[in-house]
């Protein structure tokens, strides 16, 4: 059976204020250690993939 | 015109004379001359940031023309993000008591306070949901 979706039902979404600056802040270190993380893990990945197995 | 005395609630010539600030129209094939929703977004340095959206004063409600505005407005936003190297990511801020019905419907993740986010996954679900035949 399907489940239905839940649409979104909102006329409005946001605000004209600003954020504030630890809001700011709090965003702008979150994304950055996520791309740090995300950085770290394909460094990691590559090294793997460089491995090179010999036969003997 | 996006005016309070045509019934738009925000003042979107405010946000569109702001240069750091994006504002997009959504309109339907052939009627480019009627607004349907505005977006309104800022591109940051790792994420794009969706300082506001509003439906058309014709489609809110009961009694709206056209369904799913607000749910396309956000889906474009994800996809800009895509498309400005930010693999999806967005922000926005909610009412407290909407935070639920963000999470619900836009996978969004209550970050704290009133700030809400997007992250890949979701923005990619939403893309498909919105942009099935692009």
């Amino acid at each position: 059976m399907k489940t239905r979706k839940k649409e979104l039902d909102v006329d409005f979404i946001g605000s004209q204020e600003p954020l504030t600056s630890s809001e700011e802040k709090a965003l702008s270190e979150f994304f950055k250690k996520k791309k740090e993380m995300k950085k770290q893990k394909s460094l990691r990945l590559r090294r793997t993939t460089k491995k090179v197995t010999t036969e003997i | 015109m996006t005016t309070k005395k045509n019934g738009w609630v925000f003042n979107w010539l405010t946000e569109f004379k702001q240069p750091e600030r994006e504002v997009y129209k959504l309109t339907i094939v052939n009627n480019p001359n009627v607004i349907q929703g505005l977006l309104s977004v800022q591109v940051k340095s790792d994420h794009v940031y969706m300082h506001l959206i509003e439906s058309a004063p014709f489609n809110r409600g009961k009694t709206k023309m056209y369904a799913g505005v607000p749910g396309n407005l956000v889906a474009f936003a994800c996809k800009l993000s895509f498309q400005r190297g930010h693999e999806g990511n967005l922000a926005f801020i909610s009412k407290s008591q909407l935070i639920k019905h963000y999470e619900e419907t836009l996978g969004a993740i209550h970050f704290g306070g009133r700030l809400m986010i997007i992250e890949t996954q979701a923005a990619l679900k939403l893309i498909d949901r919105y942009f099935k035949n692009q």
